[in-house]
């Protein structure tokens, strides 16, 4: 059965890798998605929280220790990114539920920095709210 | 013994029917279908890539086996590691608190919740198992 099991297995290397060089180009060119993450998850271990909402929001209430994009400038926040962040160290962006902001920057931090470990807080500001952020 | 073979039958109509249309569907977007992969976390973008590539053919390569009398055992041997590689993945996900939809079927919207996705399997996996433990049995006692 090992030799079936095998067979199968290399069988389906030759399909594959037509397949790869059929559409290379749409492979090649494909860019890994900004992965939304839980509060409860992102608080595990070290996080960088960025925060894309407008100044004004930020100073009524803001994610612990979270970085405005908007108070900062985005090449202060780029410095700020630098100086902060170590390995292992998760970079969550949020902004109000349901706004594009957060997966903006999100996209726009890891094209400038090359960082992977960027993320978006799921359900936004308020979803870290009701895990007791303020 | 009518009944065993019922069963088998059935269990490979399944299994067949489920890897095939999940395979087909999959080949159709494997950028798609990477994505899902790489919302699990558990692996980088290059592999998630590699395997949204690799792991559509297999499926459906294994589907197609199910009808060859000679390969019949190793295509249900290796759509069983299939469903446990897939089970871990989903019940991680689910330990882990992610919010996605299994990506079954391709994309990340595609697919049903987690919790679906880990019973499906399950019954997949445990079609899988039972047949290919009796068949086992059944050779043994052949052999003696």
């Amino acid at each position: 059965m090992i030799r079936g099991v095998v067979i199968l297995l290399l069988v389906a290397v030759l399909p594959a890798l037509a397949s790869v060089a059929l559409r290379w180009e749409r492979l090649h060119g494909a860019e890994a998605p900004v992965v939304g993450i839980t509060y409860r998850e992102a608080s595990r271990g070290g996080v960088l929280w960025l925060d894309a909402r407008p100044a004004e929001d930020f100073r009524k209430g803001h994610v612990p220790g979270a970085v405005s994009i908007a108070e900062e400038g985005w090449d202060r926040t780029l410095a700020v990114v630098a100086r902060r962040w170590a390995p292992g160290t998760k970079i969550v962006v949020y902004c109000a539920a349901g706004c594009d902001l957060a997966r903006e920057a999100a996209v726009r931090l890891r094209g400038d920095t090359g960082l992977g470990d960027v993320y978006v807080l799921e359900g936004g500001w308020a979803a870290a709210t009701g895990e007791g952020a303020r | 013994m009518k009944a065993r073979r019922w069963f088998d039958g059935g269990a490979l109509v399944a299994l067949g029917a489920v890897f095939g249309v999940a395979g087909a569907l999959k080949l159709a977007d494997p950028v798609a279908f990477a994505d899902a992969i790489y919302r699990y976390r558990l692996l980088p973008w290059g592999a998630s890539l590699a395997l949204a590539v690799y792991l559509p053919w297999l499926e459906l390569i294994c589907a197609v086996a199910l009808g060859i009398a000679r390969l019949r055992r190793p295509a249900v041997a290796v759509l069983a590691g299939l469903c446990t590689v897939f089970l871990v993945a989903l019940i991680l996900a689910r330990i882990r608190g992610l919010s996605l939809s299994c990506g079954c079927l391709g994309g990340e919207s595609s697919g049903s919740d987690l919790g679906t996705a880990i019973v499906r399997d399950a019954v997949l996996l445990a079609l899988a198992a039972v047949y290919l433990t009796s068949r086992g049995r059944r050779k043994a006692n052949q052999g003696r």
